[in-house]
């Protein structure tokens, strides 16, 4: 279960190239303002997927966090809006993730169980939002929707789209030295 | 793995493999090796591409199966002084992806790093090796900036810097030119002269062949064909290299194409010259070429003469800033990169070949492409998972299955035995007689002289020579300054000087704040920004954002307009959070609003909008002040240092991160790969998903290579898990200007809240 250097530095890379991702998820969302609640929640799930692509590769302990902390450093880094918010809002994200794979143990790391952990990436989202970014204001109504529409966002933009891009990684062959390769559950699911 | 401890027959032994066999799952890569090493002694390694020469080198060195996972059978015994961190130098075939670090001085100070040596003796040490590998160039130049044989003078220095007891070069020549080549293969004398163990795999091994001793022919199977005495060897085994296409058959005159003077030209630069940087050095310098369909022309000159540069101006991955340049459309451009994972845009070889995905049987003239290349066994592969030498041959054969007006390849023989080398030029000698220009940059002036029909070259990004091999050869002062003629003395420019950090970061550097301890720093600008959560009121938010502000004006080293520029994005966001909240914000009933076209603006709503827009301001400008005035080289080892974060964890992410430059050349030499083949996306959302796995794959080999190469130089044990197992080179150490920022910081943001 421990950490090998290379499980490091992918996860170093991965995370970079999705904090330049996160950022133009930040400019797109700044340039196109959207106030209602839930449709503003459904944009929201893309900004963890380091937390669900990075797990699924290496799987080990802490990988969604650390993951989840590099590309929100690597965000704010790179001129985020949201300025050093981008990092503390990917620590939120990524402990709600990393829940996740902790209550599987960190022995399943299938489709369901990546869609269950970045689903609970978006209550880690919603519970920094809440404080941070006038969720709180919301009606008791909006609050409950946003919450909902934001944990699906984080299971299909961060869940099933990690699971494709890194099944389509795998068959490349390049990922054989990496747990993902070893894993009988991955080729079953 | 059954390793087992035998003791050495002779005292003088470092390494003895006895049956040795290594498996990648179910695929036997090496195997029945019986093989002892002495000290002292040195050995050549031969063998055709893909026969698990790098393979063995990585099993002797012990990185398999510690950093690579593989099923090793028979004995392997290395003595005891091997153990220590650095006894085993390794510079591997890849220029790129063996450093970690970010300027040259880090680099080689790493390894020393790991043998926790006295930082104080470092200085002196990096100095040392890197005169010892000729590499003169400032220890505070980025590495990234150096061109490819300069890289592997460096990956040399690092190697040497830790006083091995052996060192493994693989294919340490494969991307220098005549001198720089013939420097590594003096210093390849030194190193035995001096006592040490070096294994050398090599495919120019001729003119190593009287320089080491011993030699080792490895098979295709992945056996050993013979070990014994140099000498011997290449008088009893000529047949045996010549089957197996290590040397080819002297070179027979050839009818070259030649140009017929009437034809237009397809490619004409007029005084071009082109900088990768608005303030960096000039890659290219008033240079004036025309190419005319039907030649062979062959670049050649010194590492950072401006080759590549000139190659992508001419496909037009590059556009020159200055003078003119007509070429055909890009489609009508074949572009070989350096690196041949660009080509590749699908997930098998044969899909690769046919430019479209196979169903069913394999079309007959993929067949016969396949053939031709060698490439037949491993059709159904991934373009990814092939050899170096494989990929090179994959990467043009696809170049060559389409007809093209142009082919540009950027050193297309690189790497490869005389038989790969001869199929390639072969295939494109072929597409030059039937009218085509084929323009390549290479080192090897056997292959220039044989397939030719026009020299240019460089030096310093400017022309020195353009004509035929003949005369070249007949300007004894152009081939010394082209560096062409092994033995000229005058070698140790370095293409590129450092350019990077420019007058403004520096100054940064050196600020106030800029000589700060980066972690504490770190952490005081996290609690100043939690604290910003407390600010609701407008004067609140506007006194908070005044704080780093303020900071930044005052310490930071940056001068005003350059504050304003790094902040005018966020005036820009701050606009849109008071409007947004203007007309967006919901308010009371009795609230006055005024109607403008479907919004309602408020008063209320503008005064939020107002605090969201201060306290965002302040989050952002401290960002700006940590991230203007950090380094993150220093950040990383004071993580370490200071808040006991184990290397592996620091280390490691400075070694991924540092690629992120390279990600983002990387996606325009794709976007550039794509239209090449004819393949360009429609539009940019497509593109992230059919770009994906060539970077992310892109991504993977590099981790791997990265950690492998950071293990190879000590990284490995303690060093990577206690903070304090080693020492740091250039770290900044902390005080009580750290604690003071800390509480002024803190407490000028608390006052601006509370007051």
């Amino acid at each position: 279960m421990s950490w090998k250097m290379r499980d490091i530095v992918l996860t170093a890379v991965f995370s970079a190239i999705c904090g330049a991702i996160y950022l133009g998820w930040d400019l797109l969302f700044k340039a196109f303002p959207i106030v209602n609640p839930e449709a503003q929640a459904a944009f929201n799930g893309l900004w963890w997927i380091a937390g669900g692509i990075v797990p699924f590769i290496i799987r080990r302990p802490g990988a969604a966090l650390l993951a989840e902390a590099i590309g929100g450093f690597m965000e704010f880094a790179l001129g985020s809006p949201y300025g050093i918010q981008a990092f503390t809002i990917g620590l939120a994200q990524g402990i709600g993730i990393e829940l996740g794979f902790m209550l599987g143990r960190y022995r399943h790391y299938g489709l369901g169980w990546l869609l269950f952990a970045c689903g609970l990436g978006g209550v880690g989202n919603y519970i920094y939002s809440y404080f941070y970014y006038g969720v709180n204001q919301y009606s008791a109504l909006n609050q409950i929707g946003y919450l909902v529409v934001t944990i699906v966002s984080g299971a299909v933009l961060a869940g099933l789209l990690s699971w494709v891009v890194g099944r389509g990684l795998k068959r490349t062959g390049v990922l054989q030295n990496f747990a993902v390769a070893r894993d009988a559950e991955s080729a079953a699911s | 793995m059954s390793i087992e401890e035998v003791r050495p027959a002779l005292d003088e032994e470092l390494i003895s493999l006895r049956g040795v066999g290594l498996a990648f799952g179910n695929q036997t890569v090496l195997s029945g090796i019986d093989w002892r090493l002495a000290r002292g002694q040195s050995v050549l390694v031969v063998g055709p591409s893909g026969s698990g020469k790098s393979t063995w080198a990585m099993l002797v060195a012990g990185l398999i199966p510690h950093s690579i996972e593989g099923r090793v059978t028979g004995e392997v015994w290395r003595h005891p002084r091997l153990g220590r961190a650095g006894a085993i130098g390794y510079v591997f075939q890849d220029p790129d992806s063996q450093f970690c670090q970010i300027r040259l001085g880090e680099e080689v100070a790493f390894g020393l790093e790991n043998k926790a040596m006295d930082p104080a003796a470092m200085g002196p040490a990096i100095r040392q090796a890197l005169r010892e590998a000729h590499l003169d160039a400032p220890l505070t130049m980025e590495h990234q900036h150096l061109s490819g044989g300069n890289k592997q003078k460096l990956a040399l220095a690092s190697a040497l810097a830790m006083s091995p007891e052996l060192i493994i070069l693989d294919e340490p020549t494969a991307n220098l030119d005549p001198v720089a080549t013939d420097q590594v293969f003096r210093e390849i004398d030194h190193l035995t002269d001096d006592g040490h163990s070096v294994l050398v795999i090599e495919h120019k091994f001729q003119a190593l062949a009287d320089r080491i001793p011993w030699m080792i022919l490895m098979g295709r199977d992945g056996r050993f064909h013979r070990f014994g005495p140099t000498a011997v060897l290449m008088q009893e085994e000529r047949q045996w290299m010549r089957a197996e296409g290590l040397i080819a058959d002297p070179p027979s005159p050839r009818a070259r194409g030649h140009r017929s003077p009437a034809a237009r030209p397809v490619i004409e630069l007029k005084e071009v010259a082109y900088r990768y940087h608005r303030h960096g050095p000039t890659a290219l310098n008033g240079v004036s070429l025309s190419v005319q369909p039907g030649e062979l022309v062959a670049l050649v000159g010194t590492n950072g003469a401006g080759k590549s540069t000139l190659l992508k101006v001419m496909a037009g991955l590059v556009k020159p800033q200055h003078g003119s340049c007509v070429r055909p459309d890009t489609r009508q451009v074949a572009f070989g990169f350096q690196n041949p994972e660009h080509q590749f845009i699908f997930e098998r070889v044969v899909d690769e070949l046919a430019n479209r995905y196979v169903e069913g049987p394999i079309p007959d003239d993929v067949a016969a492409l396949l053939d031709e290349f060698s490439l037949g066994r491993e059709a159904r592969m991934s373009p990814y998972a092939l050899s170096q030498g494989q990929k090179r041959r994959l990467s043009v054969a696809v170049m060559v299955q389409r007809e093209h007006a142009v082919y540009c390849l950027d050193e297309p023989t690189f790497g490869q035995d005389a038989r790969t080398r001869e199929v390639i030029m072969e295939r494109l000698s072929e597409r030059q007689q039937r009218g085509a220009a084929v323009i390549i940059s290479t080192h090897d002036m056997d292959l220039v002289e044989r397939y030719a029909t026009r020299v240019v070259a460089m030096d310093g990004g400017t022309i020195l020579f353009d004509g035929l091999f003949e005369e070249l050869m007949r300007h004894p002062d152009i081939l010394e300054r082209a560096h062409l003629a092994p033995g000229s003395l005058d070698a140790d420019a370095t293409g590129e000087p450092a350019a990077t950090f420019g007058p403004v970061a520096e100054r940064a550097r050196k600020s106030l704040l800029g000589r700060l301890n980066p972690a504490w720093k770190l952490l005081t600008v996290f609690v100043a920004v939690g604290l910003t959560a407390f600010a609701t009121r407008l004067d609140q938010t506007i006194a908070v954002a005044l704080v780093p502000l303020v900071l930044l004006a005052g310490f930071s080293g940056l001068r005003l307009t350059s504050i304003a520029k790094r902040m005018a994005p966020f005036v820009i966001f701050f606009a849109l959070y008071v409007w947004t909240m203007t007309a967006y914000a919901a308010v009371g009933p009795k609230t006055p609003v005024i109607q403008f076209l479907w919004y309602r603006l408020s008063y209320p709503g503008f005064l939020k909008g107002l605090v969201l827009g201060f306290r965002m301001l302040a989050a952002v400008s401290f960002g700006v002040l940590f991230v203007s005035t950090i380094d993150l080289v220093d950040l990383v080892k004071s993580l370490s240092r200071q808040f006991r974060v184990p290397p592996k964890f620091s280390y490691g992410t400075l070694a991924g991160l540092r690629f992120f430059p390279q990600f983002q050349e990387e996606w325009a030499k794709l976007r550039l790969a794509r239209k090449v083949r004819g393949r360009d996306a429609r539009w940019s959302a497509i593109r992230i998903v059919t770009y994906a796995l060539p970077l992310l794959s892109d991504a993977v080999r590099l981790s791997e290579r990265v950690a492998i190469a950071m293990e190879a130089r000590g990284f490995i044990g303690p060093v990577t898990q206690k903070s304090d197992a080693r020492t740091y080179y250039e770290a900044s150490t902390v005080t009580w200007g750290d604690a003071a920022f800390g509480v002024v910081a803190v407490a000028a943001v608390a006052a601006a809240i509370w007051h």
